[in-house]
């Protein structure tokens, strides 16, 4: 029996609709999706990039406007070098994030292995210590300044229940100051780091940690062989988001202690604000920012450097 | 004719600004304090003597402390341009007023009559003390009439004692001084304002029949200082409210306010000053924390303030 069969006519199928789209696409459309973002980098991000390179360069002091803008060339810059206060308050913004940082990061990594147990109330738990996260700085700073009142404050009266005759004055001492600072930066922002590093510990192969245990290691070997690997990559990015973030603190020491007793707190956000924005010296405070700027991306490049070939999945960059 | 700029505000025959505010400084006083402890506060009253007062009012036991602020005896001495040289390109800081001024600070931190800077520091008490000497904890405020408006508000300042007052305190007794007080709170007008008369106008308001609506937060205008008993009474409703009877001495207030021979200055010389602000304040926690003395604190003072001054005038 024979079957007559249709000739099929010779044509082909058409192609699929984001095909025809994007083939059809005038050259700008792509640029009208990315438009926003671009703009939004440009304007708040580029603009004043530029802009504060070129006002380094300057000693404008922007109440005389624009007319007022003269170029200056290096000397912001050279005068930087022989400026003590400018470097006092560089070393101080050293020590602050350089103490302040590894310790809020560690803690919130205690935090967070803590909170990765089964605890009751862990939901709670959390939310405590996230808190100081959302919280105002006026508001966290306002209860800290009852907190650490050298007499009255519950801080001390603890200290002295524990036998500390004559604690710190914290605020109200040049020695102790900012160690008050640092202390208040671990506490407001170890929980957030908590709840970063949480989730990266909700999302380790648990098959790693049965197999380690099978193989005899313990919560110590199976934290410097596994969690500490894995979570190597995720530290670096904190400890240099911290840091930059930790170098450019500003709410919270002008509203505790406004740069000192004496300039004991002046750190160099603090000094740019005064000379910016108090002394009007908007080329010097410009040059202090590039400054700064160099400084924390060379070490944030060292630190980058560090960690590279040394985290569990072998991440070369 | 007085020619001085301090008090003229001219400067070659011209005026650049229009003061909106008469601001003297003076010494409001705890009338009930002074009555628990037996003293009578002189009129004429010295630097030395208004120590002496403090420390037995606080010896006593009747305050916490004698006061937030110390006295300002180089503004007192010299005037509103006491931290530069005559030439306004040096720092003033080797006066020997400063020196006084800094040695009776510490003097009185050390004894007690001072707030101590550690609770000045704790309590971040700033411009705005009132609240010490409202409550009763201090004997005196050294302020212009703009504390008036807490002293008449039982509201949010209840107390039961009177509010008396005295010139700020002598240098030398029978020697004319400035008062650390100035015609304040300048108004200028653009050169480059398109509505310059309408702007006049609105100053013109403002020191002249609007000055009323201002006189209740404790703003005298200049065009309206008093020199008759008449035309001070005819202010007392609103600078000192309804219960002014019960809460002021009210002929104190009339007595050391209008006192035709204040001498208010006005700052003329500028270069530096606000970074000297921020040095002095440094330094003077410094002093007061006990970490430097007073002479290598003004020696400080005078190195970094010339530094300020040279700055600001290269500048400029």
């Amino acid at each position: 029996m024979s079957v007559a069969t249709e000739a099929v006519p010779d044509v082909q199928a058409p192609p699929p609709l984001r095909k025809r789209l994007v083939n059809g696409m005038r050259w700008w459309v792509p640029w009208l999706f990315v438009a926003p973002s671009l703009a939004g980098m440009i304007i708040f991000l580029l603009v004043p990039l530029v802009s504060g390179l070129l006002i380094s360069f300057t000693d404008w002091d922007v109440i005389s406007g624009l007319d007022g803008i003269r170029w200056v060339g290096v000397e912001n810059f050279t005068n930087l070098l022989t400026d003590g206060k400018f470097w006092a308050s560089a070393g101080r913004t050293v020590v602050y994030a350089g103490v302040s940082v590894p310790l809020t990061v560690f803690l919130g990594l205690g935090l967070a292995m803590a909170l990765n147990r089964p605890l009751p109330g862990r939901s709670a738990l959390r939310v405590i210590f996230f808190m100081p996260a959302v919280v105002n700085v006026i508001a966290i700073g306002s209860v800290w300044l009852l907190l650490l009142n050298p007499e009255s404050g519950l801080v001390n009266q603890g200290l002295r229940l524990l036998g500390w005759d004559s604690p710190p004055g914290w605020i109200t001492s040049p020695g102790s100051a900012l160690q008050a600072l640092i202390l208040m930066a671990v506490w407001g922002g170890s929980g957030y780091i908590s709840v970063i590093y949480l989730a990266a510990l909700q999302e380790m192969p648990q098959d790693l940690y049965e197999a380690a245990r099978l193989d005899g290691a313990g919560p110590i070997r199976q934290f410097t062989t596994i969690t500490w690997p894995a979570l190597l990559p995720m530290t670096t990015f904190l400890l240099i988001t911290q840091f930059i973030g930790r170098s450019q603190t500003f709410g919270l020491i002008a509203f505790m202690t406004s740069g000192g007793p004496g300039e004991s707190t002046t750190v160099l956000s603090y000094y740019m604000y005064q000379n910016g924005f108090m002394y009007y010296r908007f080329g010097y405070a410009a040059a202090m920012g590039v400054l700064s700027m160099l400084v924390v991306l060379v070490l944030t490049m060292l630190l980058w450097r560090f960690q590279r070939g040394r985290s569990l999945y072998g991440e070369e960059d | 004719m007085e020619t001085d700029p301090q008090l003229t505000a001219l400067f070659d025959d011209r005026l650049f600004a229009i003061p909106t505010v008469y601001n003297p400084y003076m010494v409001y006083i705890n009338q009930g304090l002074l009555d628990k402890v037996g003293i009578t506060v002189p009129e004429d009253w010295t630097v030395e003597e208004f120590h002496q007062i403090a420390k037995e009012l606080t010896g006593a036991g009747a305050a916490e402390c004698a006061t937030y602020k110390s006295l300002p005896l180089a503004t007192m001495g010299i005037g509103g341009d006491a931290q530069l040289a005559d030439d306004g390109k040096s720092s003033n800081f080797d006066h020997a007023l400063w020196k006084r001024q800094y040695d009776l600070e510490l003097a009185m931190e050390k004894d007690g009559t001072l707030l101590p800077i550690k609770r000045v520091l704790a309590e971040k008490v700033d411009a705005y003390a009132q609240s010490y000497f409202l409550s009763g904890a201090h004997a005196f405020y050294l302020d212009n009439p703009a504390t008036l408006r807490f002293v008449k508000d039982l509201e949010n300042y209840p107390h039961d004692f009177r509010t008396t007052f005295r010139p700020m305190p002598l240098l030398e007794r029978g020697k004319d001084q400035w008062n650390s007080g100035s015609r304040e709170d300048a108004v200028q007008i653009s050169a480059k304002s398109k509505y310059p008369d309408a702007a006049w106008t609105f100053v013109e308001f403002w020191i002249g029949e609007g000055a009323q609506h201002v006189l209740t937060a404790g703003k005298i205008s200049p065009g309206a200082v008093p020199t008759t008993d008449e035309d001070a009474e005819a202010l007392l409703p609103g600078l000192l409210g309804d219960a002014r009877q019960d809460t002021f001495d009210i002929e104190a207030f009339k007595t050391v306010a209008f006192d035709p021979a204040l001498k208010l200055s006005v700052t003329t010389k500028t270069a530096g000053l606000t970074e000297i602000a921020t040095i002095r304040k440094a330094l003077d926690e410094k002093v007061r924390l006990g970490e430097i003395p007073v002479d290598q604190m003004l020696r400080d003072l005078k190195k970094q303030a010339d530094v300020a001054i040279t700055k600001d005038l290269n500048k400029s």
